[in-house]
């Protein structure tokens, strides 16, 4: 909002195409320089001749993908990420701008040691073209440990939000997890590129060689790293307060309760961060029993499809789990700093920095909600009229003021939910707010994310131990904006959802359980929501509901305690108990609905 | 300051800004090179591709030979040194840059693409060069053309950069990252100036490489010199003329200080005029010496100076319109000396260690590896 926002829908799939391509190759880049040099040593040392001439050819296609679609790639995700993320880029760049040009030094040798091992077969004695595949090697992994310590703290700051000190922001609690991870996803992928190279070789003695060489020296001693690697990173990233558990809709972060979780019937989670890491995990186990089987049953007479087929498996692999990194991260952009719509918490008391710098972030969550979205983005464009509070707006008729309401909710919409949401495709608005009305979608709104320590207790969102409840592990951004901001957009996004009549009546003459029903619960148990009430109701009395609502979290833990007044509590449990009577006790709960697990 | 030049991140400076400048000017000035060597390379080679004069056709095509086995290194050169300039601009001109980028999003990131497709055309006429006819013309058209339209988006988003007070008009106009600047008076003339620059400091390259061959080939390294100086003096004459063009199509502040009312920008201008007018005056001079290498030398030297004056002077330019929008560096600078001081030293092994493959490679002896 600090930045104009790119009018393209869903952005963020714009960065992961990009990246998941840049990952995959830049992976080969680092393993396929390593498995260049070690194969031209064995191929040195056993006088194999054949497997010489094949590490020759490798390096021509390698330096082809590596020089070109690898380092383009990479400039492609510096330039996407500005046009989708530019606060974040802009941190970023500001605070790593060594790393990123420590990096860049590593680049520039690699760059030029690829060339010039590819062009110096014949021109290098063999020592010194092995000591230019080493340089290319050791730049290569060099350049992905930096990288790695920068993804690393988007995602596990550290200390950083404390001191800002580099040292703590690059050297955070998910760095070495994720070097190891990425160097043993680098080692396997190398070999399921030279397997993929040898389906081009008419000598089958060679290709059985290569095959075999690839398949039990590297890709299969690499699934086991991967394997261990992945369990230290999932595990560092749980200590270190990434909701590990709560995005998978795991009972904890233990390797068995993930795994339960991603390929059991759960309710809780992130559906699409699930799906992702099913897509990761079952593609990876299937890429490695694959080269396995079909190095033992056909080394000597694969193809091209069935090594294409593998390659496939490994980008689709590689995509699901660069999701799951993303969707983990969330809804920071960068950890206990900056939400994926570039509102940052609020620097806290006394912070870093010379008097009033930080403490004054016009784009912080609580400037945002004294000033709004609107008055303070530049590249909002809010109907003027639309002046909550002035005695012209409030004084329109409902019609006037409704629609003002909607072409402001639009702008909200556009400059702080758009990075996400597309309005019928990708994480679709318009299904999402089905049927709500615009009391239940504010209620979302307020549930969205709250800021909570380390074992649940409320705590500031400037606390540098804080940690993110979202609403039903969904992980979207709290709300941020003034109190007419968000009424706007609900308003706008009930009638995406279909009330047409959103934002023209005043609140409906019920009685106030209903109202506290709509505020505090419709959002999973209306009509159209995940877990109806009506499917739940048991004929209890009202006194029951009474002790219930009391103890939510008991009843189910996925529940928020409830947050309304002692009338609102009383009131609640009367529109229930009366709901209950009129509403058969056996119900059953709808046979299509997936989540129908019954209150305790 | 301009109501659209987004706020600076409530983050200190990782260095003192005099050092984030001078990465970022050293690092462009590399950059320039090797893109001019690219762009220019690409547009004069095709020209000579489809050039049906007799004389010197057999050193054209040695040339081209030449040429297009070392399209790739330069791509890969000025690639890797892109990298750096636009790691410190963003440091410093972040608020600017990503601006004027979103505003042209789509054709900002359609560079992507464009150079790698650019890039294996050079590939293809590097491994399967058939000869200056044939295919490979359409081929070398069509990498002259990616990277000249490369070119004009570069030159659409630095032109918008320097301008934040259109930047909420035109996000206004259009959100869909579509918009060119082809409406700002500095447009053209700068395209135009960075084409012809590109031109002149390829053809001065191919008279180096004359020089440097003349040992082993003296009639192609005459006839090498001999074209590329009548090429560089010819572009960088005419690239006097847009230069002057391109002075008087700045906004009228920026040119009254750049004409007068500010020193520094004042004499790098007479300067950038002097030098400019001194290579082309040499390049002229020498089609007619006898000791061409001498000359050839003299132009280089005269060359980077010009290149340096005209990085300086660009910079200047930008900071002159920046003063007159309200933009201002943020005071507030924690410097990082320790991972600087990695960078230096990482900096130092990189060079070294590039400069001991090279030379390896430039001393091997064929088959020694079999």
């Amino acid at each position: 909002m600090n930045y104009p926002v790119w009018g393209l829908p869903a952005p963020g799939l714009l960065i992961a195409a990009v990246a998941i391509l840049h990952v995959f190759i830049s992976h080969f880049a680092v393993g396929g320089g390593l498995f260049l040099v070690l194969a031209e040593t064995k191929a040195r040392r056993e006088r194999d001749e054949a497997l010489l001439a094949f590490v020759r050819a490798l390096s021509r296609g390698f330096i082809l993908l590596i020089l070109v679609l690898g380092a383009l790639t990479g400039v492609g995700i510096w330039f996407t990420i500005a046009l989708v993320q530019p606060q974040a880029t802009s941190a970023l760049v500001t605070v790593f701008v060594w790393a990123w040009a420590i990096e860049w030094t590593l680049f520039a040798t690699e760059i030029a040691a690829a060339m010039v091992y590819t062009y110096g077969w014949d021109r290098l004695e063999a020592k010194t073209h092995l000591r230019v595949g080493w340089v290319y090697f050791v730049s290569a992994w060099a350049s992905l440990a930096v990288i790695a310590g920068i993804l690393a703290f988007m995602l596990t700051s550290g200390d950083w939000v404390k001191t800002q000190g580099f040292a703590d922001g690059f050297f955070n609690p998910t760095y070495l997890p994720m070097v190891a991870l990425r160097t043993a996803v680098a080692v396997g992928l190398a070999g399921l590129y030279a397997l993929f190279a040898a389906s081009f070789l008419k000598d089958a003695d060679l290709k059985a060689r290569v095959a075999r060489w690839s398949a039990t020296r590297w890709i299969a001693p690499a699934a086991v790293l991967v394997v261990l690697s992945l369990l230290w990173y999932l595990s560092a990233a749980a200590g270190a307060g990434v909701a590990v558990a709560e995005t998978l809709g795991a009972k904890s972060a233990s390797p068995a309760a993930v795994l339960a979780a991603v390929f059991g019937t759960v309710s809780a989670g992130h559906p699409i961060v699930r799906g992702a890491a099913r897509v990761a995990v079952g593609g990876a186990a299937m890429l490695v029993v694959a080269s396995l089987a079909l190095v033992a049953l056909r080394a000597r007479r694969y193809g091209r499809l069935e090594a294409g087929l593998l390659m496939a498996l490994g980008i689709v692999s590689m995509g699901g789990s660069e999701w799951v990194r993303e969707g983990l991260r969330k809804p920071w952009v960068i950890d206990r700093y900056m939400f994926v719509n570039g509102v940052r918490v609020p620097a806290p008391a006394g912070g870093a920095g010379p008097a009033g710098s930080a403490a004054d972030d016009p784009f912080a969550l609580d400037a945002l909600a004294r000033r709004g979205v609107l008055a303070t983005s530049p590249w909002a464009a809010a109907p003027a009229a639309w002046r909550p509070g002035d005695p012209a707006f409030e004084g329109l008729p409902a019609g006037e003021r409704a629609a003002l309401e909607v072409e402001a909710g639009r702008e909200v919409f556009r400059i702080e939910c758009a990075v996400c949401h597309t309005e019928r495709g990708h994480l679709g608005i318009r299904r999402l707010v089905r049927g709500k009305s615009v009391a239940v979608i504010t209620a979302v709104l307020d549930a969205a994310a709250k800021p909570v320590t380390a074992d649940g207790r409320p705590a500031s969102w400037s606390d540098p131990g804080v940690r993110v409840a979202t609403w039903l592990g969904r992980r979207m951004p709290p709300f941020a904006g003034t109190a007419a901001e968000k009424r706007a957009l609900a308003v706008h996004l009930a009638r995406l959802g279909g009330d047409e009549r959103a934002g023209l009546d005043a609140p409906a003459a019920t009685s106030g359980g209903a109202e506290a029903f709509e505020r505090y619960c419709a959002a999973c148990h209306g009509p159209d929501a995940p877990w109806p009430i009506t499917d739940r109701l048991r004929g209890r009395s009202a006194a029951e509901f009474y002790e219930m609502i009391g103890r939510l979290p008991q009843v189910r833990e996925e529940m928020p305690p409830f947050s309304g007044s002692e009338d609102e509590r009383r009131a609640l449990a009367q529109h229930l108990g009366g709901l209950a009577a009129t509403t058969p006790a056996d119900v059953t709960p709808a046979a299509d609905r997936p989540e129908t697990e019954e209150p305790r | 300051m301009t109501p659209g030049i987004p706020l600076a991140d409530p983050l200190p400076l990782p260095a003192p800004v005099g050092l984030l400048w001078a990465l970022l000017q050293l690092t462009f000035l590399l950059h320039l090179v090797a893109m001019n060597v690219v762009l220019g390379g690409s547009i004069l080679a095709l020209h000579w591709r489809f050039s049906r004069r007799e004389e010197g056709a057999v050193h054209r095509a040695s040339l081209l030979a030449f040429f297009a086995k070392a399209l790739p290194v330069a791509i890969a050169a000025a690639v890797t040194l892109g990298v750096a300039p636009l790691l410190f601009v963003q440091v410093l001109y972040g608020r600017l840059f990503f601006t004027s980028s979103i505003l042209m999003a789509w054709l900002w990131l359609a560079i992507v693409p464009l150079v790698i497709l650019a890039y294996y055309g050079a590939y293809l006429l590097a491994f399967r060069d058939d000869g200056p006819g044939g295919r490979a013309r359409g081929v070398a058209a069509l990498v002259a053309l990616l990277f000249a339209t490369v070119a004009f988006l570069q030159v659409s988003n630095a032109t918008r950069a320097l301008r934040p007070d259109t930047f909420v008009e035109a996000h206004r106009a259009d959100r869909r990252g579509l918009l060119l600047n082809l409406a700002d008076p500095t447009f053209w003339p700068r395209y135009l100036h960075v084409l012809l620059g590109a031109v002149a400091v390829a053809a001065l390259g191919a008279a180096l490489y004359g020089v440097l061959r003349r040992a082993r080939e003296p009639q192609l390294a005459a006839w090498a010199i001999r074209r590329g100086t009548t090429v560089f003096g010819v572009a960088t004459a005419a690239n006097v003329f847009v230069g002057m063009l391109f002075l008087l199509s700045q906004p009228k502040p920026t040119l009254i200080r750049l004409v007068g009312g500010d020193a520094w920008a004042m004499g790098l201008l007479a300067l950038g005029i002097v030098l400019g007018v001194a290579a082309a005056g040499l390049a002229l001079l020498a089609l007619g010496a006898k000791d061409t290498v001498r000359v050839t030398w003299g132009q280089v030297g005269l060359l980077v100076a010009t290149l340096v004056v005209m990085v300086l002077l660009r910079d200047q330019v930008r900071q002159l319109a920046l003063r007159d929008a309200g933009f201002e560096h943020p005071a507030w600078v924690v410097a990082q000396w320790g991972p600087f001081a990695v960078f230096v030293v990482l900096l130092v092994a990189a060079v070294a260690t590039i400069a001991w493959m090279a030379r390896a490679l430039a001393r091997g002896t064929a088959g020694v590896s079999r």
